[in-house]
C-alpha cells in the first residue's frame, strides 16, 4: 500500500471508528470496500485498523469477526466465518459432560444471535453450538464502553459439534496468534496516544510559573514510557509480517506492558484531572486493562516465554537483517 | 585442513542473512577459526592480544571487509553486512574483538568527514595492526560535554594539545585516539575533532581499573602534544556537529551488536541452568526486552544502510539497550544462582555482569538520553 | 524508641474496647462486609454513637465538647477502631473533624471555638475543604481566590477544585489571596464560609470510577464577615500547614493496621484463585508483607518522634511516598490474581475512595477494580505528588541542592 492510499485509509477508518453509529462496525467497513482492502494487503490494513482503534479508543467490535475469520481459515470451514468465538469466562470454564452435552460458560463481544458459537473445552477439544441454544447476558464491564456478554447453557450432545485433536489445537492456536497480534496493535495505538497527549498536556499545564513538562521528573517518566512503546511497535509490526506464534506472543507481552506503563506514567503527569470522568484519559486506562487480559495478560505471557526458553534451551531470534 | 573459500564480495549475496550463513560456514569449517570458538578471556589485555589473530583472519579472508567502501580498502556493501558479521560471531560463541566496537563508532564519521584518513588508515585498523580509542570526556566535562577544556592551538603545520581526558575505553591499548578539543571560544562552536598519535612525548596514558578488576578505561594527559593539520576531522569548529553525527552510529549499530550478545548470553544461560518456574518471568522479561531491542536497532541499522539522516530518535535505541542489558544480566544471575557466583569457569560472565551495571552511564547517561527523547522526540518543553 | 504505651493510654485502650464490645453487633465483620448504601448509612449512625459516647474530638478541650485527652489516646483510639474494623466517623469527617476541627482548636478565636467545635462534633455542621484551584495544585501556594475587604466583610471571587465530598458540605474552609504584593506564601488567609451563601456554587466532578467524590466550588462576590478569619490575616499558609504533625502521628499508627488487613485479603484471594503455591505470587506476597512490616516500624519511629518532640522527623517525609507507592503494587497484584474476573464488575463497591477498602470487604472484583483504579493510583497524586515528596526528601532531608524554581 503506498503512503497516499494509507493516509486516505486512515482518514476513513478514523471516521468510521469515531462516528456515533449503531450499525455494526463490520457493515460500515463493508461500505468502505474493506474486504478488498484486506484481501489486497491484509497486514497493513489490519495493523492500521487496530492501531487506530486503540488511538480512538473505539468500542466497536472489530476483534470478534477477525477471530472467527482466523479460526474458520485454519479449519478450512468457511461457515465458521460468521461464528462467535467464546473467550475465557471469569465465572468458570466450558466443559464436555460424560453424556456428550456441552456446558458453556464464555465471554463474547457481540451477542451471537443464531450464529454458531465456538468455545474451547480443553487443549484438544472445541465445541461448536448454535447461538440460539445459549443464554446471553450483558456484563457490567471494567471498561464501561466495550460491550461484553456472558454466554451460558447446557447444550445436549445432539446439538453439539465437536472438533478434536491436533485439528482443534492447531486451529485454536492460529486464532490466538492472530488475536494477539491485533490486540498488540490496539495496545500500541493506545500507548502512543496516551504518551503524545500527556506530553502535550505537560507543555500546557503551568505550576511554579512554568510548564510542568520542564521538570525532569516528568520528562523522564514520559520518555521512558515512550521507549518501551517503540519496542512494542517494532515487535508488533514484525509479528504482523511474519504471522508466527512466537513473535505474536512476544509482541503482545511487550505491548501490554508498554500500554500499562504508558498509562501509569501519563496519569502521574495529568495529576488530579486524570482521575476524572471529564478527561478522556480514563477510557484509555480502563481499555488497556481489559485488552491486556484478553488472550493472556503480559505477566503470564512473560512467564510463558521464560518457561519456553528454559525447557527448550533455545533462545530464538526474532528478525534477521 | 583449510577449505578454500573465494574472497567474498557483496554481490555474491542476496541479503546480509545470506552473507551471515556463508560466514558461519567458513568459521565452522576453517581450522584457523577453531581457537576462538567458545574463547573465554582471562583479562582484557589477554583478550586484546589474543583476538588480533581473529581480526587478521577475518580481514585476510575478506569477511570483515564487507560493509566498507572499496575506497577505504573494503569490499563494498552497506553497513548491514557488518551487523550480520557481529551476529554470526555471537551465534558461533566467538568473541567480538574490542577494536570492532570502537571502529563501528569512529570510522563511519571518518568516511564522511575525513575520507583521506579512512582511505589511508582503515585497512590497518580493520586488520588489527592499528588500534584507536575515543577521548571525549574530561574530569569536568561528563554529561556536559560542551564544557570541555583541552586546549588546541595552531603551531606551524599543525596544532598543539594540552589538557586531560578520561574514561577513554582501551586508551592504554591503543596507538591513536580520536579526540575532541577546544580550538576556539566557549560552548559547542569552539570544538574540533582530531586524530592524535598516542605514542609521542607529550602524551601519557594511564589505565583505570574498573569495578570488575579490569583496565577498561584510561586517563590521557596531554602536554603540548602534536597533531598535524591533516589529522583534523572535518573543519575547525565542526567538532560538536561531528560528535552528534557519531552518536547515531554509537546508538544504532552498537545497539544491534549488543542485542546479539544479550541473546547469546541468554542462550548460554538456558544451556547451563536447570529449568525452574521461579525464574520464568525474569527470563521472559529479559528476553522480551532484548527482542524489542533487536527489532528497534534492526530498523536503525537498515536506515543507516539506506544513508538516511537519523535524528534524536536513536536515543530510544540506547535507552532500550540500557533496560535490556540490565534485565538480561539480572535474569542470568538469578537463574544460574550459586553457580553464577562461585563457578570458576564463569568468571568472564561475572565480569560482564559487573560491566552491565554501567549501561545507564556509558555512551551518554540514561538521564541525558531521556531528556533528549522528552524534548526533541516528544516535544516536551525545555526549561 | 520505646514501644510501650503509658499506663494511662493502656487504661484508655481498655475503655475503648469495652465501648466497642458493648456497641458493635455480635457478628461484626467490618464495614467492608456491608454493601454500598448500607455502609454509608452505618457509618453515619456510628459517628452519632461515637459522638454520644465522647469518642469524637477527644483531644479537644472539654469546654468545646472534647475530652481533654492527649495525642497518645487519640492514637490508641485510632488503633483500636482499626483493629475492630470500624471507622472513626463518616468519610466527610476527615475534613470536618480532623482538618477543620483541629485547626480551630489550634488557631481559632474563643468565639470561633465555642461556636463551631460543638456543632462539628454533633454533626450539625459539615465542613469541606477549599484549598486547591485549577492553577494551584502541586503549587498550592499560588492560590488566586481573591478576598478583598469591603467594610466589615470579605468579598470572595474565584474558584476552588478537588473539594472532597463537597456536596455534603454545610460550610467550607478556604485559602484565599489577601495580599498579592508579597511572596506567594505570605499573602494567604484562612477563611470560613457557610454553604449555601449567595454567589457560591458547588458542582460535582465525576471520578474515573464514575462516582461524585469531588466538587468544584465557584465563588462570585461571596460576602462573609471579617470575623470568619482563622489565625492572623495573611498567615493562612502557616495555619493550613500546622495540621501535618497531628495527622501523620495518627496515620503512622493506623496505616499499618489497614494495609495489613488489605494484605490478608490479597493472600486470601491468592488462595481462592488457587495461586497460593505459585512461587512468583508467593515472592510478591512476601515482598508486600515486608513492606507492611517496614511501614509498621517506620510508624513507630514517627509516632515516637511526634509524641516526644511534638514535631516530625525525617521518617515522616518517607511515609506518604512509602505507602502510596506500595499501594499501587499490591493492588496491581490483586488485579493480576483476579485474572479475567478483573474485566467484569461484580459485587459491592467500596465506600471510601482513598487508601484501602474497608476491612472485612469481600474479595469481589468491584472492590479491587475501584481501589486499584481510583484509591491506589490517586495516592501518588493527592496530598503532595510523589515528585513533590521526593523533592522534599532530597532537599530538606538529604540536603541535595534545590531544584531551580521560578516564580516562588
Amino acid at each position: 500500500m503506498d503512503n497516499d492510499t494509507l493516509d486516505m485509509l486512515r482518514t476513513s477508518l478514523r471516521h468510521v471508528l469515531t462516528e456515533a453509529n449503531t450499525v455494526p462496525l463490520a457493515e460500515r467497513l463493508a461500505e468502505l470496500g474493506w474486504d478488498d482492502v484486506v484481501a489486497d494487503d491484509p497486514v497493513t490494513a489490519l495493523h492500521t485498523l487496530f492501531t487506530l482503534k486503540g488511538d480512538t479508543v473505539s468500542s466497536a467490535d472489530a476483534i470478534g469477526p477477525r477471530l472467527a475469520a482466523a479460526l474458520a481459515d485454519a479449519l478450512g470451514d468457511p461457515q465458521l466465518t460468521t461464528a462467535t468465538i467464546g473467550l475465557d469466562s471469569p465465572f468458570g470454564p466450558s466443559a464436555l459432560a460424560a453424556d456428550g452435552s456441552l456446558i458453556v460458560d464464555a465471554v463474547v463481544f457481540t451477542p451471537p444471535a443464531t450464529n454458531p458459537v465456538v468455545v474451547l473445552v480443553d487443549a484438544v477439544h472445541l465445541g461448536v453450538v448454535s447461538g440460539n441454544t445459549l443464554t446471553c447476558t450483558a456484563l457490567t464491564t471494567t471498561d464501561g464502553n466495550l460491550a461484553q456478554y456472558r454466554l451460558t447453557g447446557n447444550v445436549p450432545a445432539a446439538q453439539v459439534q465437536c472438533i478434536e485433536g491436533a485439528t482443534a489445537s492447531i486451529a485454536w492456536n492460529a486464532m490466538v496468534t492472530h488475536g494477539r497480534w491485533l490486540i498488540a496493535c490496539e495496545l500500541v495505538g493506545i500507548a502512543q496516544h496516551v504518551i503524545a497527549s500527556a506530553a502535550q498536556y505537560t507543555g500546557e499545564r503551568i505550576q511554579y510559573g512554568k510548564p510542568i513538562g520542564t521538570f525532569q521528573a516528568l520528562q523522564h517518566r514520559i520518555a521512558s514510557a515512550h521507549v518501551l512503546v517503540v519496542g512494542a511497535a517494532r515487535l508488533t509490526e514484525f509479528a504482523g509480517t511474519s504471522g508466527d506464534a512466537w513473535s505474536a506472543l512476544v509482541a503482545k507481552t511487550v505491548a501490554g506492558q508498554a500500554a500499562e506503563n504508558a498509562c501509569t506514567q501519563a496519569q502521574q503527569c495529568y495529576g488530579a484531572i486524570g482521575f476524572t470522568w471529564e478527561h478522556e484519559f480514563h477510557h484509555y486506562l480502563r481499555r488497556t486493562y481489559v485488552l491486556d487480559r484478553l488472550l493472556g495478560d503480559w505477566r503470564s505471557l512473560e512467564r510463558q516465554i521464560g518457561n519456553e526458553l528454559m525447557t527448550s534451551r533455545q533462545v530464538p531470534k526474532i528478525g534477521m537483517l | 585442513m583449510t577449505s578454500p573459500v573465494a574472497t567474498p564480495t557483496a554481490d555474491m549475496f542476496d541479503s546480509p542473512s545470506a552473507y551471515a550463513a556463508a560466514l558461519q560456514q567458513f568459521l565452522s569449517t576453517d581450522e584457523r577459526a577453531k581457537p576462538y570458538i567458545g574463547y573465554r578471556p582471562h583479562s582484557l589485555e589477554d583478550s586484546a592480544s589474543h583476538l588480533t589473530g581473529l581480526q587478521a583472519l577475518l580481514f585476510d579472508s575478506g569477511w570483515s571487509r564487507l560493509g566498507w567502501p572499496h575506497s577505504a580498502g573494503g569490499l563494498g556493501g552497506d553497513p548491514r553486512f557488518r551487523a550480520a558479521m557481529f551476529q554470526t560471531l555471537w551465534n558461533m560463541d566467538m568473541p567480538i574483538p574490542e577494536p570492532f566496537t570502537t571502529l563501528e563508532i569512529l570510522v563511519p564519521v571518518l568516511l564522511v568527514f575525513a575520507p583521506h584518513l579512512s582511505d589511508a588508515l582503515l585497512p590497518g585498523l580493520l586488520r588489527g595492526d592499528d588500534t584507536w580509542a575515543q577521548a571525549f570526556s574530561e574530569p569536568d566535562a561528563g554529561s556536559d560535554l560542551a564544557s570541555l577544556r583541552t586546549k588546541m592551538e595552531p603551531d606551524g603545520e599543525g596544532f598543539r594539545l594540552t589538557g586531560q581526558k578520561v574514561w577513554s575505553t582501551f586508551g592504554h591499548l591503543s596507538k591513536r585516539s580520536v579526540l575532541l578539543a577546544r580550538s576556539g571560544g566557549p560552548g559547542h562552536k569552539g570544538l574540533t575533532m582530531v586524530l592524535v598519535d598516542l605514542d609521542q612525548p607529550g602524551i601519557e596514558v594511564r589505565p583505570i581499573r574498573a569495578e570488575d578488576g579490569e583496565n577498561h578505561f584510561s586517563e590521557i594527559f596531554l602536554d603540548n602534544a602534536w597533531v598535524p593539520a591533516d589529522r583534523v576531522i572535518g573543519t575547525l569548529g565542526q567538532g560538536w556537529a561531528i560528535a552528534m553525527y557519531m552518536l547515531q552510529w554509537e546508538r544504532g549499530a552498537w545497539g544491534w551488536l549488543q542485542q546479539g550478545r544479550f541473546h547469546q548470553r541468554l542462550q548460554q544461560a538456558v544451556e547451563l541452568g536447570t529449568p525452574n518456574p521461579d525464574f520464568a518471568q525474569q527470563l521472559g522479561h529479559a528476553y522480551a526486552l532484548s527482542a524489542a531491542l533487536r527489532l528497534t536497532t534492526k530498523q536503525t541499522v537498515e536506515r543507516l544502510a539506506r544513508e538516511e539522516q537519523l535524528g534524536p530518535e536513536v536515543s530510544v535505541d540506547k535507552l532500550l539497550l540500557i533496560d535490556a542489558e540490565l534485565a538480561t544480566w539480572d535474569a542470568i544471575r538469578a537463574y544460574l544462582g550459586p553457580r553464577f557466583e562461585a563457578d570458576d569457569s564463569l568468571q568472564w560472565l561475572r565480569h560482564e555482569y559487573l560491566f552491565s551495571r554501567a549501561a545507564p552511564i556509558y555512551g551518554g547517561s540514561q538521564e541525558i538520553q531521556r531528556t533528549l527523547v522528552a524534548q526533541r522526540v516528544l516535544g516536551m518543553p525545555r526549561d | 524508641m520505646d514501644l510501650r504505651y503509658s499506663p494511662e493510654a493502656e487504661a484508655y485502650r481498655t475503655k475503648v474496647r469495652e465501648f466497642l464490645a458493648a456497641n458493635l453487633p455480635a457478628d461484626w465483620q467490618g464495614l467492608g462486609a456491608l454493601a454500598g448504601d448500607g455502609a454509608e448509612e452505618w457509618a453515619n449512625n456510628w459517628r452519632d454513637v461515637m459522638a454520644a459516647n465522647g469518642f469524637l474530638g477527644i483531644t479537644w478541650p472539654k469546654e468545646y465538647g472534647g475530652q481533654g485527652l492527649t495525642k497518645l489516646e487519640q492514637v490508641v483510639l485510632g488503633e483500636e477502631l482499626a483493629k475492630h474494623r470500624v471507622p472513626q466517623y463518616r468519610a466527610v469527617d476527615t475534613t470536618n473533624i480532623k482538618m477543620l476541627g483541629n485547626t480551630l482548636v489550634k488557631w481559632g478565636t474563643e468565639e470561633q471555638k465555642r461556636k463551631y467545635l460543638p456543632r462539628i462534633l454533633s454533626g450539625e455542621d459539615t465542613w469541606v475543604q477549599g484549598y486547591s484551584e485549577p492553577e494551584a495544585g502541586s503549587d498550592l501556594a499560588s492560590v488566586h481566590l481573591k478576598a478583598e475587604l469591603d467594610g466589615d466583610e470579605w468579598v470572595l471571587n474565584g474558584q476552588k477544585i478537588w473539594t472532597s465530598r463537597g456536596m455534603e458540605g454545610t460550610a467550607i474552609f478556604l485559602l484565599a489571596r489577601t495580599d498579592n504584593t508579597v511572596a506567594k506564601h505570605r499573602g494567604i488567609t484562612f477563611l470560613l464560609c457557610p454553604i449555601p451563601t449567595p454567589g457560591l456554587e458547588v458542582r460535582p466532578i465525576r471520578t474515573l470510577t464514575g462516582v461524585e467524590e469531588f466538587c468544584e466550588v465557584f465563588l462570585t462576590d461571596v460576602r462573609i464577615p471579617v470575623a470568619n478569619v482563622v489565625g492572623p490575616v495573611n498567615e493562612g499558609w502557616k495555619v493550613a500547614n500546622s495540621l501535618l504533625g497531628l495527622e501523620r502521628g495518627e496515620e503512622a499508627a493506623t496505616n499499618p493496621i489497614y494495609f495489613k488487613a488489605e494484605l490478608d485479603r490479597v493472600i486470601q484471594l491468592a488462595r481462592d484463585k488457587g495461586r497460593i503455591d505459585d512461587p512468583i505470587i508467593r515472592d510478591r506476597l512476601a515482598w508486600c508483607h515486608m513492606k507492611v512490616e517496614m511501614m509498621r516500624f517506620l510508624g513507630y519511629r514517627i509516632l515516637t518522634q511526634v509524641l516526644r518532640d511534638g514535631a516530625l522527623g525525617p521518617e515522616a517525609s518517607i511515609s506518604k511516598l512509602f505507602w502510596s507507592e506500595y499501594h499501587q503494587v499490591i493492588t496491581d497484584l490483586a488485579m493480576e490474581l483476579l485474572g479475567p474476573e478483573a474485566m467484569v464488575r461484580e459485587g459491592r463497591r467500596p465506600y471510601k475512595h482513598y487508601r484501602t477498602d474497608e476491612p472485612g470487604a469481600a474479595n469481589n472484583s468491584n472492590s479491587w477494580i475501584d481501589v486499584f483504579l481510583m484509591n491506589a493510583r490517586s495516592g501518588t497524586v493527592y496530598a503532595g505528588t510523589s515528585q513533590i515528596q521526593r523533592n522534599i526528601l532530597a532537599e530538606n532531608i538529604l540536603g541535595l541542592p534545590k531544584e531551580p524554581q521560578t516564580n516562588s
